[in-house]
């Protein structure tokens, strides 16, 4: 009989038990178990557990089935509170896994995608005027020719008091006075509004600053020479919404610099409100492209704890 | 080694080949309640309620919450029944039965309770088998209620483990499957388990070496 190891300490004792539950069990393979036979062979007091453990396993399967004492059938009343209702219905359709969900949340996202597409690239809905982002030169009103003054003009506020600022979201706008400018033909102390920085009313004569916000009394102030002027900026009519037409062929060319500031100052905040028809199509979009990501979003994280 | 482990009554290896008349029949029962026909569900209870029974019983050792998981369990299977996919119900239902047990074991504080009181009901005795002496049946007993007793109180986890392996014969991988977790958590809350009994049994172990 070999010298019985001494396991008093304590990692050592539990490494050697657990060598031998683990060759009970069959789990061991080369190194291990030749280790473990050895540690059997050599320890009275592993070759005691090896036993014991097999005693254990024996009896733990062989205990007879505890008795069933209820019946686990279902009532009429069990059925109907656990059938699921309309809304665990919906739910079980969103977190089938092959449902029509992904199909249709995809479809929903891709319309809401190409509808954003559409409604903010320039030129897609044919309406030029409308969309009018660009920053062409836009003559002012009442000049050359004066047809799209025409349309401006009278959409223009006749009273000084008229709001003439509203760029929201480009910034406060520029409001050039043009009380009697013989070229506007609205009243005097109606407002023309402009970009700010943008407006370089670049004509022959003095060209007074341009002021921000409105001018209370426009009439003060020296009216520009808007003779042949080109104005860089969507001219807008902030009652009617409106934007002018673009610039007929006599109109002076517009500095690429007031153009671009054009662009970054009040493209944005001039045309968002002059086209209700675009707005609608973003909404609609955004409305598409959200309810698709939401139905993929639901049916994923249904489908995992269904999972879970 | 020798794998002396009983092959399981609950056997979670899909026997439901398509030549299998229970799982045809499952099939069929699964399909009629589907549309409606209770019946046609409570017939798969009745097929499987004392196997799960058995199961669940055997991982909880109060009996009362034993059974209130498996209703839970079958009321859970009614109300999941179209997320059944097959093959086999009854290793789908076995599995919802475990998922029971074990949330009722998490949920609930372990309270101290009379494991299985047949076993203290001294009126109550094993079944009669060819070994009938007494004496045997006695030690039989003894060595049932204090096994019963231990398995009370390891862990929840570790007992789960033991009767999936060593009563139900369950495979790691299987039990690993049913229960979430890693195959080498698995091995390791069997091991742990059995030295647990071990340790509780040990001033009692001449029952089992008579």
């Amino acid at each position: 009989m070999h010298p019985v190891p001494d396991h008093s300490p304590a990692a050592a004792a539990a490494e050697h038990a657990a060598l031998v539950v683990a060759l009970d069990a069959g789990d061991l393979a080369g190194r291990d178990l030749d280790q473990a036979a050895a540690l059997v062979g050599t320890c009275a007091g592993c070759a005691s557990l090896l036993a014991d453990l097999a005693l254990v396993r024996a009896a733990t399967a062989a205990l007879p089935a505890p008795r069933r004492t209820r019946d686990y059938r279902l009532t009429d009343a069990d059925a109907a509170r656990l059938r699921p209702s309309t809304w665990g219905r919906l739910l079980e359709w969103l977190a089938a896994p092959r449902s029509s969900v992904r199909p249709l949340a995809g479809g929903l996202a891709a319309l809401g995608i190409a509808g954003l597409l559409l409604a903010t690239t320039p030129g897609f809905l044919g309406s030029s005027a409308s969309i009018s982002t660009t920053g062409a030169p836009i003559v002012a009103p009442g000049q050359a020719g004066g047809a799209s003054r025409d349309a401006a003009g009278n959409a223009q506020p006749s009273a000084p008091s008229s709001p003439a600022s509203f760029g929201a979201a480009g910034g406060p706008l520029t409001v050039a006075p043009s009380a009697a400018s013989s070229a506007m033909p609205t009243a005097a102390g109606s407002t023309e509004i402009r970009p700010n920085g943008a407006a370089p009313v670049a004509s022959a004569g003095s060209s007074p600053p341009a002021v921000n916000g409105p001018t209370p009394g426009a009439a003060a102030v020296p009216a520009p020479s808007l003779a042949a002027v080109a104005v860089p900026v969507p001219t807008l009519a902030p009652d009617a919404g409106a934007i002018t037409s673009p610039a007929p062929a006599g109109a002076k060319a517009v500095p690429p610099e007031a153009a671009e500031g054009t662009q970054n100052g009040a493209t944005f905040a001039a045309s968002e409100p002059a086209s209700p028809d675009r707005t609608v199509q973003v909404v609609l979009s955004m409305v598409l492209l959200t309810a698709g990501i939401a139905l993929l979003l639901t049916n994923r994280v249904l489908r995992g704890r269904a999972r879970s | 080694m020798d794998d002396p482990r009983p092959r399981s009554s609950v056997d979670a290896t899909p026997a439901a080949g398509p030549d299998d008349a229970t799982a045809r029949r499952d099939h069929v029962l699964v399909e009629r309640a589907l549309e409606g026909d209770l019946g046609a569900f409570n017939q798969l209870v009745e097929a499987y309620q004392d196997l799960c029974h058995a199961l669940v019983a055997r991982m909880v050792p109060d009996p009362d919450q034993a059974s209130d998981a498996v209703q839970e369990a079958f009321f859970s299977a009614y109300r999941n029944l179209r997320s059944y996919h097959g093959p086999s119900f009854r290793g789908w239902l076995t599995r919802i039965a475990i998922n029971a047990a074990m949330d009722l074991q998490r949920a609930r504080k372990r309270r101290p309770v009379s494991p299985y009181p047949e076993f203290d009901d001294e009126s109550w005795q094993p079944p009669a088998g060819i070994e009938s002496d007494p004496e045997v049946i006695a030690t039989t007993g003894e060595r049932q209620r204090a096994l019963v007793a231990a398995m009370g109180s390891i862990g929840a986890d570790q007992r789960a483990a033991i009767v999936l392996y060593d009563v139900e014969g369950y495979d790691y991988a299987e039990i690993a499957a049913m229960t979430g977790v890693s195959l080498g958590t698995v091995k390791s809350r069997i091991h742990r388990g059995r030295l647990a009994l071990r340790e509780l049994l040990a001033d009692r172990m001449e029952l089992f070496r008579s």
